[in-house]
């Protein structure tokens, strides 16, 4: 099942997140790839500190995890993190019980799917920073902001790919365990789950990574607590490396959940793919 | 669950903005000749139900905050007939396109070592996991802190987008370049020249549009949002003035013209991808 079954001929694309399987896999595998790591972690080190050296307003990296020691010290890590964390939840949790039903009677039904299809893409193609606009203006600076951005912005990704899981199952192969008189439970368990395992993945993948984004921006506008505020904070006071610190948690929050959470949770669930 | 392309579709994990594309491409086909008209008017029916509930709120709650759907058409049109709409979205295309060439100029070396090295492929899959997962919020702010208020700052941005995009299809394109091939052309003492004109390229160059269109819609909502934070022209811009003037309408009429335009620009690479490289279904 690979690029010589696809219904067209183009090149399957890699998304950018796959560069994260690649390394973890082959970082494993041999010390030279270690070698490969070790140089190319020095060296991102080695450009930032040119940029901060040459460039126009960089913060050094020195300043940077400075700052982000006495922000740890001083309480706002923790407290900041605490609140957004609690409406990122709140929010992507939401999406994905929504989404999910959406997305599954889009899959089953034709019907559903026609008449949902426009919106959706429409959905997609919108930026998620008109979302915490348009709820700072509706609902102030209260939860409801941050928490209404995230559940928008990761509900078209939750809708496509689970109905994308759905349709990927078999038709016949189910049908062909039920007149074989295979109960519910084992279709279940060896036909159904691990045909939409890699798409559900995807949806809680690309959900993750939108709401994370719609959170940060919907704080920025419209917060006064939280993960955005507090960087925006930093910013307003012209303290880029202050802002740059807080960068530093919002990649490594991405990569953590890709890497550490979802990476071993993907590579499970579609270990009986051969190629 | 009746479309037979649905099991035939490889069961790779679809990238964010991709399964918008393979869902588009998955559809096309169908054979639902039969049904054609109905998909249509379903569409249609539900458009238009959506846009009456929108129609009915709006009225219910009577405020400022939330204009009917005829204001926002009303404000479409007066954008697209005063030509504010076309001077706009040229200025944040052209942009996008500035930032590409940039991004085509490092994503392809950077490509084509990885799909020739497994050292430079790991050591460079790092730094692009990281550039593809910079919230837009962080590349627009730096955008703006380092470059300030101008075109330069959106152009990096939707170039530092867009390379890891790139870098990786190329290196997948040049992955699939066949050994023997490469082989033949050394036993016959082909030149590098030719053996980068008559085998690599045609192979990359499929790879490469794919990455391009995939990064075009991730690369312009952020160039969009790096319009937001600081510019002087471009739909992010118009979006930033109507949102500080607090002109709703605007806003909204803004977002629909940057969604369709999106949509039409997507469907339009897709038709030419499918007929440019319609030659490649005979190799596959």
């Amino acid at each position: 099942m690979t690029t010589a079954t696809a219904p067209e001929a183009t090149p399957r694309p890699l998304p950018a997140d796959r560069a994260a399987s690649l390394w973890s896999r082959r970082g494993r595998s041999t010390s030279s790839s270690l070698i490969a790591l070790a140089a190319s972690l020095l060296s991102m080190l080695a450009v930032w500190q040119l940029a901060a050296e040459y460039g126009h307003r960089v913060p050094s990296i020195g300043e940077t995890i400075g700052r982000l020691v006495d922000e740890a010290a001083g309480g706002h890590l923790s407290t900041n993190l605490a609140v957004s964390m609690n409406r990122f939840t709140l929010g992507l949790v939401a999406a994905l019980v929504v989404g999910t039903a959406v997305g599954v009677l889009m899959g089953l039904s034709r019907f559903v799917d026609y008449a949902l299809a426009d919106l959706t893409m429409a959905a997609l193609a919108a930026p998620a920073v008109i979302w915490a606009l348009l709820t700072t203006m509706w609902f102030g600076f209260g939860w409801l902001t941050p928490v209404t951005t995230v559940f928008l912005s990761a509900l078209p990704f939750v809708v496509v790919n689970i109905a994308k899981a759905v349709r990927a199952v078999p038709p016949d192969l189910v049908l062909m365990a039920r007149s074989f008189g295979v109960s519910r439970t084992h279709v279940l368990r060896h036909i159904v789950a691990p045909a939409v395992a890699g798409s559900t993945v995807a949806a809680v993948r690309f959900a993750i990574m939108s709401a994370w984004n719609g959170l940060l921006l919907a704080e920025w506008f419209g917060s006064t607590s939280g993960v955005g505020w507090r960087s925006r904070y930093w910013y307003d006071a012209n303290q880029l490396d202050g802002f740059l610190a807080w960068l530093v948690i919002f990649i490594a929050f991405l990569v953590l959940a890709d890497q550490i959470i979802l990476g071993p949770v993907e590579h499970f669930v579609t270990r009986w793919r051969t190629a | 669950m009746t479309s037979p392309t649905a099991t035939t579709e490889p069961p790779v994990t679809p990238p964010g903005q991709s399964s918008l594309n393979a869902r588009l491409r998955g559809r096309r086909p169908r054979p639902d000749g039969a049904r054609g008209p109905s998909r249509w008017l379903v569409s249609l029916v539900s458009l238009l139900a959506a846009l009456a509930t929108w129609a009915v709120v709006a009225w219910i709650i009577d405020d400022n905050i939330l204009p009917t759907p005829f204001e926002v058409f009303g404000r479409v049109a007066d954008f697209i007939v005063s030509g504010a709409a076309f001077s706009n979205f040229a200025a944040s295309i052209v942009k996008i396109g500035i930032g590409f060439a940039l991004a085509l100029a490092a994503g392809l070396p950077i490509g084509f070592v990885m799909g020739r090295s497994r050292f430079m492929s790991t050591y460079f899959s790092m730094p692009l996991f990281v550039l593809g997962n910079v919230p837009g919020l962080a590349y627009a702010v730096f955008g703006l802190a380092i470059f300030g208020v101008g075109a330069t700052g959106p152009i990096v941005v939707s170039a530092l987008v867009a390379v890891p995009f790139i870098a990786i299809n190329v290196a997948e394109g040049v992955r699939s370049v066949d050994g023997g091939l490469l082989r033949m052309c050394r036993a016959f003492d082909r030149r590098p020249v030719d053996v980068m004109r008559h085998v690599y390229l045609p192979a990359i160059t499929a790879f490469v549009f794919v990455g391009v269109r995939y990064a075009f819609a991730m690369a312009w909502k952020v160039e969009a949002l790096t319009e937001v934070f600081g510019a002087d022209n471009g739909v992010g811009f118009m979006i930033r003035r109507a949102y500080q003037e607090f002109k709703v309408a605007d806003m909204l009429a803004w977002t629909m013209l940057f969604v369709i335009a999106m949509v039409l620009i997507e469907r339009g690479l897709a038709r030419i991808e499918t007929r440019v490289f319609a030659w490649r279904k005979e190799l596959a």
